[in-house]
């Protein structure tokens, strides 16, 4: 929860969300945003940059406490120029 | 656990899993579940749909938009979006929850694009789900206000262009706490909420049974 919250903060780019599922084992993604806000985004990793992804065998990181306390991720892993990955509200469409 | 059926392929993107002796490699399985979409439409009246249809299928999609926000959705209100979630979006909801209740799927990020609104209504139906009681999920959602602080001024400008009302921005926890009293006052209760979107009880337990740590405290 903490981790959601500490990604959420800052907004997660596609590149900050390729970090977790490599730092934080994250296996699976739902995403809840409207085509149109996908779409808007310029810079959309394709899911084969993501096809294979080496781990450490894991169970649950995201409740075990070491995995709670972790920081907020550092924008040094984003992408430099983030309004170009972003999503925003004014290409939100009819969708928030 | 029954895989979830209803999971909309068009919007999925499955891999296979396979293992080593020291480490595991999978492919990454992300779903995109249009959690709102045109049902959000659903909110605004018959004239309102028809002149901002007309502008979106003619491509001056930011006017449709900005039309569609200030006639419908700032008199709503942040509540009203919610409500409409509850009421319109239940596909999105119950096809979240069914991911979640995989464990097959764990660990699991869910997001959008605020992280707060639909995801916040996810996670607080899970944490129901799971027995946290009402007080700890209406703090925790709130904890939300603290988070998208540091871009709040970039939000309240884009915000601004479309001339979405910046109580959109918080997430104050009466809010979701009368959406639980709105979906009790539909739905008898959140169980049957839960019921009528197709999350059923057996699918209820295997979530409870699957997300929370049986260990005992005393032998961690």
């Amino acid at each position: 929860m903490s981790v959601l919250i500490d990604v959420l903060s800052h907004r997660a780019t596609e590149k900050d969300l390729k970090y977790l599922t490599e730092q934080a084992g994250i296996r699976t993604i739902i995403d809840l945003r409207g085509k149109d806000e996908i779409k808007a985004l310029s810079c959309v990793l394709l899911d084969e940059d993501f096809a294979t992804i080496t781990l450490k065998p894991s169970t649950g990181p995201l409740l075990a406490p070491k995995v709670l306390r972790t920081s907020p991720p550092k924008r040094s892993f984003s992408d430099p120029n983030p309004s170009t990955t972003r999503g925003s509200f004014s290409s939100l469409g009819f969708e928030r | 656990m029954k895989s979830p059926p209803l999971l909309s392929r068009r919007s999925a993107s499955v891999g296979s899993a396979g293992t080593t002796s020291s480490s595991r490699e999978f492919t990454r399985i992300r779903y995109h579940l249009d959690f709102s979409g045109l049902s959000i439409l659903r909110m605004s009246s018959m004239f309102v749909r028809f002149w901002g249809l007309l502008m979106y299928v003619l491509g001056f999609k930011k006017y449709a938009a900005r039309y569609f926000i200030s006639t419908t959705m700032n008199r709503a209100g942040l509540k009203g979006l919610y409500f409409n979630f509850v009421e319109n979006c239940q596909g999105g909801i119950r096809d979240s929850l069914r991911l979640i209740a995989d464990p097959n799927n764990h660990p699991i990020l869910v997001h959008c694009t605020q992280g707060k609104d639909r995801t916040g209504l996810v996670v607080a139906l899970t944490l129901y789900v799971v027995g946290v009681p009402q007080e700890v999920i209406l703090e925790d959602y709130q904890i939300s206000r603290a988070g998208i602080s540091a871009e709040v001024p970039r939000m309240l400008e884009e915000m601004e262009e479309v001339g979405l009302d910046p109580s959109f921005l918080d997430s104050p926890p009466e809010t979701l706490k009368e959406t639980f009293e709105f979906i009790i006052r539909r739905y008898n209760s959140v169980e049957g909420f839960l019921d009528n979107i197709g999350f059923a009880k057996e699918e209820r337990l295997r979530m409870r049974e699957v997300l929370i740590d049986q260990t005992p405290m005393a032998t961690k």
